[in-house]
């Protein structure tokens, strides 16, 4: 655990960077405008790229699993491509994603819920 | 939705282009290097006329003569008020010295400056009855700018910290330093040389 704020902070802000990088791409295959989606907080991000990943498991898991060696990995955004944009609408209207209300990275969200 | 379907907006659709005629407003350039008197005589007649956003910066060069003829109207009125009426002398025919009272040339010059300077206040409508004479300039267009995305802020952000980092990893490497030359230079005194 580091104590010095500086790298506190900087710990927190890779994190947030990492999480957009690694779910942004599904959440801009999924249909959502890149413009919209490059606003959304590391944690909202997340939170949406769940929601299609969940929505999509199972196809996904069936036609995009890729097995190397003993690791298992699903394409989540070859089988959101593989999609029609009429499928991407009706999942788009599914989920009904609406970002985290209060404003705040997902840190302060951390923060919180380590604070509760 | 166009983006996504390949296709254009109708002409219909469209938002007209703004062909208005009017100009788009914008605040008098001050010449560089103005000495403080012209600053102030500028601010004093163009200053309120800013709000009214009738201006364009095309109208700096006649508010520039305007500047200049009210400073030469002020020293001129100031010998007008001094000397508002001078003695002439002259010869007449018989030989006879004559004496009258004229207006001095100082007030005529005043005189005209004066109407001169109205009428120009008039081209900018600083004046009670050519107030509503100028138009409203057009606004500026809304040019929000490119919108910083979050992966942008945050790279800023880690930029930042790390900057941060730098400088206190140099501040402790100089305290260091310090700390070290201090201790050498207390084992360098020989505590047999002091005599107390």
């Amino acid at each position: 655990m580091t104590t010095n704020p500086l790298d506190a902070g900087l710990f927190t802000l890779t994190h947030e960077m990492h999480l957009i990088e690694e779910y942004s791409p599904i959440c801009v295959a999924a249909g959502y405008l890149p413009e919209n989606v490059s606003q959304l907080v590391g944690a909202d991000c997340y939170a949406l790229a769940t929601k299609i990943m969940g929505a999509i498991k199972k196809e996904a898991q069936a036609n995009f699993r890729t097995v190397k060696g003993v690791f298992e990995e699903t394409d989540y955004v070859a089988c959101l491509r593989s999609m029609s944009p009429r499928e991407l609408y009706a999942l788009r209207e599914r989920i009904s994603f609406l970002p985290i209300p209060k404003p705040g990275s997902y840190a302060k969200w951390a923060e919180a819920k380590a604070a509760q | 939705m166009h983006r996504l379907q390949g296709t254009k907006q109708h002409a219909s659709t469209r938002a007209p282009e703004d062909d208005s005629k009017s100009f788009v407003g914008g605040r008098l350039k001050m010449p560089a290097n103005y000495p403080p008197e012209k600053v102030a005589v500028w601010k004093l007649l163009f200053n309120p006329l800013h709000k009214r956003n009738t201006m364009t910066k095309a109208d700096s060069a006649a508010a520039t003569i305007i500047v200049e003829m009210w400073l030469r109207w002020q020293a001129v009125s100031a010998l007008a008020s001094a000397n508002p009426i001078v003695e002439v002398t002259w010869r007449d025919s018989g030989g006879t010295d004559r004496v009258k009272q004229v207006e001095s040339p100082a007030s005529r010059m005043a005189t005209t400056l004066e109407h001169k300077l109205l009428a120009a206040l008039k081209e900018f409508s600083a004046t009670p009855a050519s107030r509503e004479k100028t138009k409203k300039t057009k606004e500026p267009a809304h040019n929000p700018g490119k919108v910083m995305t979050e992966l942008e802020r945050i790279s800023a952000g880690i930029a930042e910290l790390k900057e941060q980092q730098a400088a206190e990893a140099q501040r402790n490497e100089e305290r260091d330093k310090q700390a070290d030359a201090d201790t050498e230079a207390l084992e360098a005194i020989n505590l047999e040389d002091i005599k107390i």
